[in-house]
């Protein structure tokens, strides 16, 4: 049966193609410009935010969202968030997403090594204690339904993560059970 | 401000988690506005079918809390049976989607901006139950 995983898993640039008819940039109201602007620097020109626009509100408070728990002061460190995140596209089957957060990651001072072993091999490649303990946590949130357990929040403990950076990578695992699910169900991964 | 998470997870002010919560209020404030647009936004899809198949995700998560937030304004249509099927599919397996089942329900009669909603709000719901069994095991620990 052909899964989204089949695409393959990469650090390059990928574009992404809509499989719904998306919304006309130049019929657009000045409300949807302002929430295309709000969302991404280059949302005017993407197609998933053109198709997802088409419910203005709906994009504004889920644009407000993903970038607070992503890119938001303090907390956790924005480059343990994208892996996470990163882990989870891997595990779920979203090419797009996985190489956007795995670029995002290295770009963090994230260890590019590890992030390529975690794309090409998978979520049980072998990395250092406390991104186990993270990647773990994080696959087993992801499953349907959560898999996670008190012992997964012992370990980020035991590892020297504070309820507050847990809860950071909680929250973005839920983001991208939400992201995953749309980028790789309203359409697919293109080479540029 | 509390969010609907604070209300299904239990979550009393002053407690450890409102305090931990307290960190990020624009998570509250935009999961609040999230639910509103989903759920009280004017759309083509119904009332009762949007709680419907949140419901059915709910279920789908085994998040009692989630399902019973939504079982009570669940209601049945002519077109529910295939958007369950869609929350079906999104919710356990994404990696089968394919741009067959879009086709699908943009010919069953979905509006392009109907498809989005359905697709946001069975997103929604999946984050939601996330954040809630994280929030949980963060209370137990």
């Amino acid at each position: 049966m052909p899964s989204t995983h089949d695409f393959g898993f990469t650090m390059d640039t990928l574009e992404w193609k809509s499989w719904a008819p998306v919304l006309d940039l130049e019929k657009a109201t000045p409300a949807e410009i302002k929430v295309l602007e709000e969302s991404h620097p280059k949302a005017k020109v993407n197609p998933y935010y053109l198709l997802l626009v088409q419910e203005a509100e709906v994009l504004r408070q889920r644009s407000k969202l993903f970038n607070t728990i992503m890119y938001g002061p303090r907390g956790a460190s924005r480059a343990e968030r994208e892996l996470a995140a990163t882990a989870e596209s891997k595990l779920n089957g979203c090419p797009y997403c996985a190489s956007v957060h795995a670029q995002r990651y290295v770009q963090m001072k994230g260890d590019a090594d590890l992030m390529q072993h975690l794309l090409d091999d998978g979520v049980q490649t072998p990395m250092p204690a406390r991104a186990r303990a993270i990647v773990d946590y994080s696959v087993r949130l992801a499953a349907t339904p959560s898999a996670a357990t008190g012992a997964d929040i012992k370990r980020l403990r035991d590892e020297g993560m504070s309820d507050a950076e847990i809860l950071d990578i909680t929250l973005s695992v839920a983001m991208f059970a939400n992201a995953n699910r749309l980028m790789q169900t309203l359409g697919e991964a293109v080479r540029p | 401000m509390r969010d609907v998470i604070d209300d299904l997870a239990g979550i009393m002010p002053g407690s450890p988690l409102d305090v931990l919560r307290a960190l990020r209020p624009d998570v509250r404030a935009s999961i609040q506005g999230s639910e509103v647009a989903i759920f009280k936004g004017e759309s083509g899809l119904t009332m009762a079918e949007r709680h419907a198949v949140a419901l059915h995700v709910a279920e789908l998560n085994n998040d009692a809390a989630l399902i019973a937030h939504h079982r009570g304004k669940a209601g049945d249509s002519a077109r529910l049976p295939a958007m369950l099927a869609h929350a079906t599919m999104l919710t356990e397996t994404p990696d089968q989607a394919t741009p067959e089942a879009i086709a699908a329900l943009l010919e069953s009669g979905l509006a392009p901006r109907d498809v989005v909603m359905l697709s946001q709000l069975i997103a929604h719901v999946n984050f939601e139950a996330r954040l809630l069994a994280g929030l949980r095991l963060l209370e137990a620990a």
